[in-house]
């Protein structure tokens, strides 16, 4: 009985939790329909009629605001996990002279504030050419998305048994040969980890290309938000429908990658 | 050997990639420093002299600039936008202007990486108090020259400068230097909006003329069941609880203006307020200054109970919706709600009613209008050293302060500007003009102490809701202006002998 209505209390505890949770986001989704004086009238539910064109608005605005974000995510992705799986599996595998040293002062830079950096970082981008590219908001936040990914991989290789690598070595296999078919298939939760993360960060990253790549043509989605228009009565509702537009592809990158996402966070927290 | 070699060469990718920097998306806070000092050495570029064969300069190639702001982002001022810019090429058919709207949370952080690097547009937007200390910084292109010496050929007949209302170009001039660095192209007027259909169903037949009308007719609306008066007093905003700081205070404190007016602008500044609490004349903890809120308080008997929790534009909105008979709001935002297809009333635009002696025998009963403050002003950047790119920028201001553009402006956007004898036939156009003098003294501004701006909202909802007394809300005040203007006195050396800073010609 005592045991029942305490799972009774943690249902009612986390039916809670996820409509706190749940409810700010159908307030976010139902106002994207409504004109401004229906969004006063009533806050917390749909209005009708349910305004669709707010929808046709935000698109149209933001579309290409959309494209240029997948590409500049695509390449933040990829660049970052080139960089810190091949970082981290020579952190974890191999003793070098000034290792700890390099470790070390990599892992200081993410003590130090974003805002330090900003102008210096937007100069030598300046100096650079890269002023409203890509490669500017792919390049400069790789690098810094690759500190504390190279950090999780590094601990994560580290904790693999060191008994596979001295076999593969023994077998004949050279250190590209160990790295690709060992140590990355074999760190395939923590690099979806490392994706999902840095997916959501290269995203929603708004300060570096509203300073360096606010041009129409490679803006991405985050800035695009940030212009559109309507007339008085029709926003904020074009705004939401806006900001539910732009959260859709991260919403399906969660939808196919929750499960190894969830296997990552967990990986090596039970011993077989 | 080889395998360690690999290993280093990796490791120092990632080491030295960490190196160039990194990037996040972590919310900023605001960037108040400076913009470092301009990269091109000093001196401005010589302009190029105006056509012999027209009235107006013509740039010798075609010369396009890029014009940065967050002012325009709305339909209906995008329409106002297009017609003004489309009007320009008539006039400058090789002049093309490239519009860019940045919204305004993080524009300050755009503008001096901007600034710093060499890149900013070649004509933005900035608040005229940016302005002048990115002239000091050399930053900004100085516009006195111009200002002072020119004729604005789309609105002939004297000085630049001269077209200008006094009292507002006066706020744009930087008093530590006599400097211009940027043009007001339009400005800000706050007034009482009034719902016609509420106020009628209480038997009331126009908008109250004083603040004891006011009164009586708030009572006889709460009596009709009808919420009188709306308020946004949310924290840190506070933007509507400052204005009827003002409004109560101006007229009650008008008998000390001659006195605290060093120069003579009709403006009492932040030199010559801290110059007023030194001697004493600004007391907050004695009559008249503290009486202004008994009055608010009094009066906030009839707000609409949500007043802490709501900024101005929500304030807006509550009115809006047609339950709330009354605020007090930026007279552009008349034209956004008078387009609305979803009002369902009739509303007109008046002055706030005026603090009579009625009210309090200190008051001079001189009505004041919130507002004349300096807005769309535009800096060009120091960087801007082409002849024809500068001239052209130059030009553009002046279309932008010239009568046929600010006609406009006034027209579609129901705004005010800063030049002079800008008239409208329609009468809600009209009534958002200025009828009376501007709010003189610059007390309950941001540009003083933040600290006193702050506790004066925080506290005054306390306030109003009895848990702080009189005297421990105006002490606490008090406190505050007199910390800040000894923090004046010691980081920019005021004194009577250097007459407080002012180098007013």
């Amino acid at each position: 009985m005592k045991l029942k209505s305490a799972r009774i209390m943690m249902h009612a505890v986390i039916i809670l939790v996820a409509f706190l949770t749940i409810y700010p986001l159908f307030i976010l989704v139902a106002s994207s329909f409504k004109t401004n004086i229906q969004i006063y009238e009533n806050i917390f539910g749909l209005s009708f009629p349910l305004h669709f064109e707010h929808y046709v608005i935000a698109y149209k605005q933001i579309y290409s605001g959309l494209v240029n974000s997948v590409i500049v995510t695509c390449g933040n992705i990829v660049l970052t996990l080139i960089i810190s799986s091949m970082a981290g599996y020579a952190f974890a595998c191999f003793r070098f002279p000034g290792k700890n040293m390099l470790f070390f002062s990599m892992m200081m830079m993410m003590m130090v504030p974003y805002f330090l950096i900003l102008t210096p970082q937007f100069i030598v981008s300046q100096r650079l050419g890269l002023l409203n590219t890509y490669l500017v908001q792919i390049l400069p936040p790789s690098s810094a998305f690759a500190i504390l990914s190279t950090f999780l991989i590094t601990t994560h290789m580290e904790s693999l048994p060191r008994s596979l690598f001295e076999m593969a070595s023994i077998e004949g296999a050279g250190s590209f040969t160990t790295f690709t078919r060992i140590a990355i298939p074999l760190s395939k939760p923590i690099l979806v980890v490392v994706t999902i993360t840095n997916t959501i960060s290269s995203w929603n990253n708004y300060i570096w290309p509203l300073v360096a790549a606010n041009s129409r043509e490679v803006r991405p989605v985050v800035l695009a938000i940030t212009k559109i228009t309507a007339s008085a009565h029709q926003m904020p509702g074009v705004n939401f429908a806006g900001y539910v537009l732009s959260s859709i592809p991260l919403m399906i990158v969660f939808i196919f990658a929750t499960k190894p996402f969830v296997e990552g966070m967990t990986a090596g927290a039970v011993k077989a | 050997m080889k395998r360690k070699f690999i290993a280093m060469f990796m490791a120092m990718v990632i080491a030295g990639g960490s190196l160039t920097g990194c990037a996040s998306s972590s919310p900023s806070p605001q960037n108040s420093s400076a913009p470092a000092a301009s990269q091109d050495g000093g001196g401005q570029a010589a302009l190029p002299e105006k056509s012999e064969s027209d009235e107006r300069w013509h740039p010798a190639k075609p010369v396009t600039l890029k014009w940065v702001s967050w002012e325009y982002n709305q339909d209906h001022e995008l329409q106002y936008l297009e017609e003004s810019l489309a009007r320009y090429k008539e006039l400058q058919p090789d002049i093309t202007i490239e519009y860019e709207y940045i919204a305004s949370d993080q524009y300050q952080t755009w503008l001096q990486t901007q600034l710093v690097g060499g890149t900013a547009p070649d004509l933005f937007l900035v608040r005229h108090t940016w302005g002048q200390q990115y002239l000091r910084d050399g930053t900004v292109y100085d516009l006195t020259d111009a200002l002072l010496n020119e004729e604005n050929p789309y609105n002939p007949g004297g000085k630049w400068i001269d077209t200008f209302e006094p009292s507002v170009i006066v706020q744009v001039k930087d008093l530590t230097n006599n400097k211009y660095a940027s043009v007001p192209t339009n400005g800000v007027i706050v007034k009482m909006f009034y719902n016609k259909e509420l106020l009628a169903k209480a038997g009331i037949d126009g908008p109250p003329e004083t603040f004891a009308e006011l009164l009586s007719d708030c009572k006889a609306l709460q009596d009709a069941g009808i919420m009188p008066y709306v308020v946004g007093m949310k924290v840190p905003e506070g933007g509507g609880f400052h204005w009827y700081e003002r409004l109560f205070m101006d007229p009650l404190t008008d008998q000390f203006n001659e006195e605290m007016d060093l120069n003579g602008t009709g403006l009492i500044e932040v030199n010559e307020i801290a110059r007023a609490v030194d001697k004493g004349v600004i007391d907050i903890t004695k009559s008249p200054w503290k009486d202004i809120y008994p009055m608010i308080k009094e009066f906030s008997q009839y707000w609409h109970p949500g007043y802490n929790a709501m900024n101005n534009e929500e304030a807006l909105e509550q009115f809006a919706r047609g339950e709330v008979a009354m605020t007090f709001s930026v007279g552009t935002h008349a034209a956004a709600l008078a387009a609305n297809p979803d009002l369902k009333f009739e509303f007109g635009v008046t002055e706030f009613p005026t603090i009579t002696k009625e009210s309090n025998p200190h008051s001079s009963g001189i009505p004041y209008e919130i507002g004349g403050a300096p807005q769309g002003n535009i800096c060009i950047p120091a960087t801007l050293k082409d002849e024809d790119k500068l001239r052209a920028a130059i030009d553009f201001l002046q279309f932008k302060t010239g009568v046929e553009d600010c006609s406009l402006y006034v027209d579609r956007l129901w705004g005010v500007v800063p030049i002079k004898g800008i008239t409208s036939d329609n009468p809600m156009i009209a009534g958002l003009q200025f009828k009376n003098g501007v709010s003189p003294l610059k007390l309950y501004e941001t540009y003083f102490d933040k600290k006193f701006w702050d506790d004066s909202t925080m506290l005054g909802q306390l306030y109003l809701q009895d848990k702080l007394s009189l005297e421990e809300y105006t002490q606490a005040l008090q406190d505050d202006l007199v910390t800040a203007k000894d923090a004046y006195v010691q980081k920019e050396g005021w004194s009577d002998e250097n007459n407080w800073g002012d180098k007013q010609d």
